[in-house]
């Protein structure tokens, strides 16, 4: 998509958002409609110099776009997957709509259960796996493909399966 | 065996492991360095610091404590709280 076309997305996400918000004043609402549209632009480096920084930077791009936002944001190492409080994700409307487990995700859930009883992994370990994600991974991937993923990471580290059964296994499906 | 009682006032350890390795914690970035008051003592259990990786992991006291929550997110109004479930290794007296 064009960069013209995010801004006109995040503009159109924004109002919808906006209409169910009470910004305390019209300058923290401009503020925040800046920063949003700063988000949806992130990576098509034509909004300002500031935001030509990269995914894998959060801890420097938050701090430049504090300079710009309503709700400033700690100067701390925080991780990426730390994100309570952090401005851009207050801005972004939350998605609280019911919606239904997949097979897949019955499946993952289920495994993650079977590998806990025979003590092969803690949940606090696929937490651990999900948390050392790649930050562009970690945002691109739904819930459950997070956990697969740290549970194939973790047992492969521990030997469970090797890299070659995963890839024999997969290349049957 | 905890070492707060329900009142205490306690700081949060403004400590940054995440920047020393590969580490698990459960205490957001954003009280780290805050002051706030033990609510109750939750139990004690398994570090998950140390679930994480398969270690050895010794049971640690859970706290319920409360902070204000304008001085941490600049938001809300003054008798707004964040209550959060923080282990007794994070916590020292304030």
């Amino acid at each position: 998509m064009s960069a013209n076309g995010l801004v006109k997305r995040a503009g159109r996400r924004y109002s919808r958002h906006m209409d169910n918000a009470v910004p305390r004043d019209n300058d923290v609402l401009e503020r925040a409609v800046k920063l949003d549209r700063a988000h949806m632009l992130d990576g098509a480096h034509t909004l300002d110099g500031a935001y030509m920084l990269d995914g894998a930077n959060m801890l420097a791009r938050d701090n430049v776009l504090e300079k710009d936002n309503a709700v400033p944001d700690l100067e701390v190492p925080r991780a990426h997957h730390d994100m309570g409080g952090v401005s851009k994700y207050i801005c972004e409307p939350v998605d609280i709509a019911p919606h239904a487990l997949t097979d897949f995700d019955k499946e993952v859930d289920a495994l993650r259960q079977i590998l806990g009883m025979k003590g092969m992994m803690t949940v606090d370990e696929l937490r651990r796996g999900v948390e050392a994600i790649p930050e562009a991974d970690y945002h691109r991937l739904t819930y459950y493909r997070r956990w697969i993923r740290s549970i194939t990471d973790t047992l492969v580290r521990k030997g469970v399966i090797t890299e070659a059964e995963l890839a024999a296994a997969l290349a049957h499906t | 065996m905890a070492a707060f009682a329900p009142g205490a006032r306690v700081r949060v350890r403004n400590d940054w492991p995440e920047t020393r390795g590969p580490v698990h914690i459960r205490t957001p970035h954003y009280v780290r360095g805050a002051q706030g008051t033990i609510v109750r003592t939750l139990g004690a259990f398994h570090n998950p610091e140390d679930l994480a990786f398969a270690r050895p992991a010794p049971p640690r006291a859970l706290y319920h404590v409360r902070f204000e929550q304008p001085p941490i997110w600049h938001q809300g109004q003054a008798g707004d709280d964040v209550l959060i479930e923080i282990y007794e290794h994070w916590l020292e007296p304030a």
